[in-house]
């Protein structure tokens, strides 16, 4: 496994599933992806980041964790949808495989088991929150948002899951204010980043361009 | 140092930073050095302030500031990590460590933090080690030590939300 580097991000988002044609998510990573593209990431200089697609499945997030891992992903970022508003998620539950169909997987998101272990994000998610004007919550669901956040976090990952609102039926989504919003998320997670900021900063600046000799 | 900026209404200070760097040292001017090939490392302090956006401490800082750089610092040893007590009597938090910065070359950095309101001071001290003249740790920390902020910032903070 090579050592994580905070200045390499990866997001994670999932593809349509159950008949659908798109995934709010989907449609928010492509957003970003152009954002990349035009330079207008809100991430530091020399920070790299990449967009992996997730399936619906256990073998997707088994290769996406692998991925992450092998690459070094200091940071993971997951996007799923969901019907509401844009919010960052803090907690991952061990719920263990969803159901394989979709709509069993929902008729049992009131089952809350009380021994399943709880995970908490270590990125800053009150700030990302803040910096997009979205919500905060304590509860990713019993589908495979929990399940690959869950994984995440249990695989040593930094990682952070944020739900976009799926819109209903795959119309009156705001991908663009998605977008802007997991954009600032971004933006804050570097920010917040501090330690290794401070050590970029001292290092960079024992190299001055404009030494003053 | 003493700045002074009229801003139009409306503008929040967010952050600032100020970097100090040492000056040119006299014992790599021997042109034969490798060193004066390329511009050599030079020791500096870095200050920076940041107002947070949530509540915190200076410990909880400093946890997250060490658990990150554990992960991503290359070769970390001589590590020192706890509370430090500022000249002022503010109880902040340290973290020192040595690592590797070229194949051929370690570096030292020392790190302060204090919290004073909503306000968190990173003072970073970067070294090479081997390479021009070299602070002692002691006269690092006393720096470190003599950081106060502005009065005002310590008072504001009462709005932080938990």
């Amino acid at each position: 496994m090579s050592p994580l580097d905070p200045n390499k991000i990866l997001v994670g988002y999932f593809g349509p599933f159950g008949g659908k044609r798109s995934n709010a998510a989907e449609e928010t990573a492509k957003k970003l992806g152009a954002a990349k593209e035009a330079g207008t990431l809100e991430v530091p200089a020399g920070a790299t980041v990449e967009f992996l697609r997730l399936d619906r499945d256990a073998a997707s997030v088994d290769r996406f964790i692998a991925t992450a891992k092998a690459g070094g992903a200091g940071k993971v970022l997951l996007l799923g949808e969901s019907l509401g508003p844009l919010k960052v998620e803090t907690l991952a539950r061990d719920r263990g495989l969803p159901p394989k169909n979709v709509f069993i997987s929902a008729g049992t998101a009131f089952l809350r088991r009380a021994s399943a272990e709880v995970l908490k994000t270590d990125a800053p998610a009150a700030a990302m929150a803040e910096a997009a004007g979205a919500k905060l919550s304590a509860d990713a669901g019993t589908d495979y948002c929990n399940f690959v956040f869950h994984r995440a976090l249990r695989a040593g990952l930094s990682a952070v899951f944020v739900h976009v609102g799926s819109g209903l039926f795959e119309h009156f989504r705001d991908v663009d204010g998605a977008a802007r919003g997991v954009n600032a998320m971004i933006g804050a997670w570097f920010e917040h980043t501090h330690g290794l900021a401070a050590h970029a900063r001292g290092v960079s600046a024992m190299y001055p361009g404009d030494r003053p000799d | 140092m003493a700045l002074a900026l009229r801003l139009p209404a409306g503008f929040q200070p967010v952050a600032g930073e100020w970097v100090f760097r040492a000056g040119h040292d006299p014992d790599l001017d021997d042109p034969r050095l490798v060193h004066n090939l390329v511009h050599h490392p030079l020791a500096n302090f870095v200050l920076h302030r940041r107002r947070l956006a949530s509540a915190s401490s200076a410990e909880q800082e400093r946890n997250r500031m060490e658990a990150e750089l554990r992960k991503a610092v290359d070769d970390m040893s001589a590590i020192e990590s706890g509370p430090f007590a500022f000249d002022d009597g503010v109880v902040g938090q340290l973290f020192a460590f040595e690592f590797r910065l070229l194949d051929e070359l370690r570096a030292e950095q020392v790190h302060g933090l204090r919290l004073d309101g909503v306000w968190l001071s990173t003072i970073t001290y970067t070294a090479p080690l081997g390479v021009g003249a070299r602070l002692e740790r002691a006269e690092v920390k006393r720096c470190l030590a003599s950081f106060t902020p502005p009065a005002d910032d310590r008072s504001e903070g009462a709005d932080v939300p938990a």
